[in-house]
């Protein structure tokens, strides 16, 4: 029984993942409820030793009306990463800081914040990041329709439309590779 | 020396800018990477007198390599802004024409000839070394026969640039001091 | 000489002093072009690039003393290069020459690097302020071998002024000041290479490290006077060295050649090494450089 499926059992037993499973080799990704998010990265980071934050972030599941959160650390001698889940109310965008864990996670949040509008309650800086000046919806929503923004804001070049599709070409292509 | 009513001087003038043009490279996408190639050995631009300029104040040419995000037009528009009179615009790739792979992009601009005035547009993506230096003799050519007027141009309409970049900057605008020199600087 | 022909004659020095700076500066960068393997500009491009710059129509000034500071180093250049005789036989070219002028040279040898730093402190630019700060330090190390050099020469031929020095090593090659006073001259040439920008030295400028140093903030007529009196200032640099050690030249042929055999060991020594950092080079002139000269020194006063 390798490291990870040893960390899955104990997982099972200590917190009560949705779904834990391997999604490919030396990953280990569970789902957990939002109050034991702080939990499980604090076992993961000071007990079994998941020193490293690599990355926070957000997929936003529109149909059922949820934001995922979406936590990976990596242990630097094992070699090996796991990943811890939560999903939050589409509506009220609200999950807490967990910025005093890793401080990274500072940049990531705020930029989660400017992005998706999740709000971080907790959090020392939420200020616009790298979208200037912006009015609208937090932009990478996915019932943000880029095209109507870009008809509305800017000024297209006439021609543009006549011009071939690639998009039709690389489909008829395709068809006959596939018939070979 | 009257620098209005082309004469002589101005004909020498136009041979000497033409094969003395000083790039500031501005690398905002995929074309910062075709650059270099540019100007080293492979394909020389050196020989027809290109050469680099540490800082928009020392430069003639402004190119721009790539997409350009709103937030990126700002400092563009500032460093162009910055550049003394005869100055000219070199935009590379579709991106800059008409908004390229990033038609739908809710941050790129699609015209960029509506915010600063472009002398030579290379279409591509991305243009290899080969059409930026094709590219390049063809706006010598412009500048030869005295066309390269980009400087005069954003002087004369400078309300029609401003209105345009008010619409995608909104309120937070360009401070006046970078092009207006009537109170010194 | 006629009267007229004397004005001619001192009208005319500046200028063939700018023309062959200029000229060996667009020979270096088509021979470094050379050396990367490619075509490399024309050689009169460097006087292309002033003329247009002269040509530019605007040029944005931030007051009196940035308006000033280009032309107080353009003027202590000339003022510098009439106290150097180019020529030698006494007729032609030979500029204001008294007893005692080398002392004058090496103090209006500074007054450029002055006006910069006055003209860049009003700019305000934190990159020229840099590059300033850089070359005044970088000064305290080069002036020391050279002034070590000087010192050692005037000692050894017991005068002050260049003609007399030039004089007494007329009479065939091993009776020039290089193999009269090898180490001095050894000495003096790495202060030479740091003075004419030669790489591991350039630290003013410093290319893709500080913009472009001092002359960041400067455009249009401002940097064409700077590049005017670097070119005319590295001609300068060259015909003293060439007084001082290689025997003078008795015409503007012979100039030329001596001229471009040491400006072509700037040249080796720019394309191989790559650049010192501040302290780095200060510590390097301090050390080998001096005590090659303090060597020479005391060889001298033994003798």
């Amino acid at each position: 029984m390798s490291y990870l499926e040893e960390l899955k059992v104990k997982i099972e037993n200590m917190f009560s993942p949705e779904k834990c499973y391997f999604p490919k080799e030396n990953l280990l990704s569970f789902l957990v409820s939002n109050s034991e998010v702080r939990g499980a990265l604090s076992y993961l980071k000071d007990v079994e030793g998941f020193k490293h934050f690599v990355m926070l972030s957000c997929v936003d599941w529109l149909e059922e009306g949820k934001f995922e959160l979406v936590y990976i650390v990596w242990h630097p001698e094992k070699k090996v990463n796991a990943m811890v889940k939560t999903k939050i109310d589409r509506e009220k965008a609200e999950f807490q800081s967990l910025h005093d864990m890793w401080r990274q996670i500072c940049t990531y949040e705020r930029e989660i914040w400017e992005m998706f509008g999740v709000n971080f309650i907790g959090h020392p800086r939420l200020e616009p990041f790298i979208l200037e000046d912006w009015k609208d919806m937090p932009p990478m929503r996915r019932d943000f329709d880029t095209l109507h923004y870009v008809n509305e804001h800017y000024e297209w070049r006439e021609g543009r439309e006549e011009s071939y599709k690639p998009r039709d070409y690389i489909g008829e292509a395709f068809d006959e590779w596939r018939k070979k | 020396m009257c620098t209005d009513n082309p004469g002589v001087w101005e004909y020498i003038a136009n041979w000497a800018r033409k094969h003395s043009i000083w790039v500031l490279a501005y690398g905002t996408g995929c074309g910062a990477i075709e650059m270099p190639p540019t100007m080293t050995s492979r394909y020389d631009a050196e020989r027809f007198g290109l050469r680099g300029a540490a800082t928009p104040r020392q430069a003639d040419l402004l190119i721009i390599s790539g997409y350009l995000a709103t937030k990126t037009l700002k400092r563009v528009i500032r460093t162009y802004e910055q550049m003394y009179d005869p100055k000219y615009v070199l935009a590379l790739g579709s991106c800059t024409i008409n908004g390229g792979m990033y038609w739908d992009s809710y941050n790129t601009i699609k015209k960029l000839d509506l915010y600063i005035p472009v002398d030579v547009y290379v279409a591509g993506c991305m243009p290899r070394p080969e059409a930026i230096i094709e590219g390049i003799i063809a706006l010598q050519k412009r500048i030869e026969e005295g066309r390269a007027e980009g400087a005069k141009k954003y002087r004369e309409n400078i309300e029609w640039y401003k209105k345009n970049q008010r619409e995608v900057f909104g309120d937070e605008m360009l401070p006046d001091y970078t092009w207006n020199f009537e109170g010194g600087i | 000489m006629s009267t007229g022909m004397r004005i001619v004659d001192i009208i005319a020095y500046p200028f063939i002093a700018f023309l062959i700076g200029m000229l060996y500066m667009g020979i270096a960068r088509n021979i470094i072009g050379r050396i990367h393997r490619r075509w490399g500009p024309p050689v009169l491009q460097n006087l292309i690039d002033v003329f247009k710059l002269y040509r530019k129509r605007e040029a944005g000034s931030h007051g009196v003393m940035f308006h000033l500071g280009p032309i107080i180093m353009v003027t202590g250049v000339v003022t510098c290069l009439y106290f150097i005789p180019m020529l030698s036989d006494g007729r032609w070219l030979k500029g204001f020459s008294f007893d005692g002028d080398l002392i004058l040279v090496t103090y209006l040898m500074v007054l450029g690097a002055l006006g910069m730093a006055l003209g860049v402190g009003q700019g305000g630019v934190p990159f020229g302020v840099m590059g300033v700060t850089r070359g005044l330090t970088r000064l305290i190390g080069l002036e020391i071998p050279y002034f070590i050099a000087i010192i050692v020469l005037m000692a050894h031929y017991n005068t002050a002024s260049i003609n007399k020095i030039i004089e007494l090593q007329a009479g065939g090659l091993s009776n020039w000041a290089m193999f009269k006073v090898p180490l001095a001259f050894i000495a003096s040439l790495f202060s030479f290479w740091g003075m004419m920008g030669a790489s591991p030295f350039d630290i003013p400028g410093a290319p893709q490290e500080v913009a472009s140093g001092p002359a960041t903030e400067f455009g249009g007529k401002y940097l064409a006077l700077m590049m005017s009196s670097r070119g005319i200032f590295g001609f300068l640099k060259l015909t003293l060295w060439v007084d001082l050690f290689m025997g003078g030249a008795a015409n503007l042929l012979i100039l030329v050649g001596k001229t471009f055999v040491l400006f072509v060991t700037v040249l080796f020594v720019t394309s191989v090494y790559s650049r010192f950092k501040v302290e780095q080079a200060v510590d390097f002139m301090w050390r080998y450089p001096t005590i090659i000269g303090l060597i020479a020194l005391v060889i001298e006063m033994v003798r």
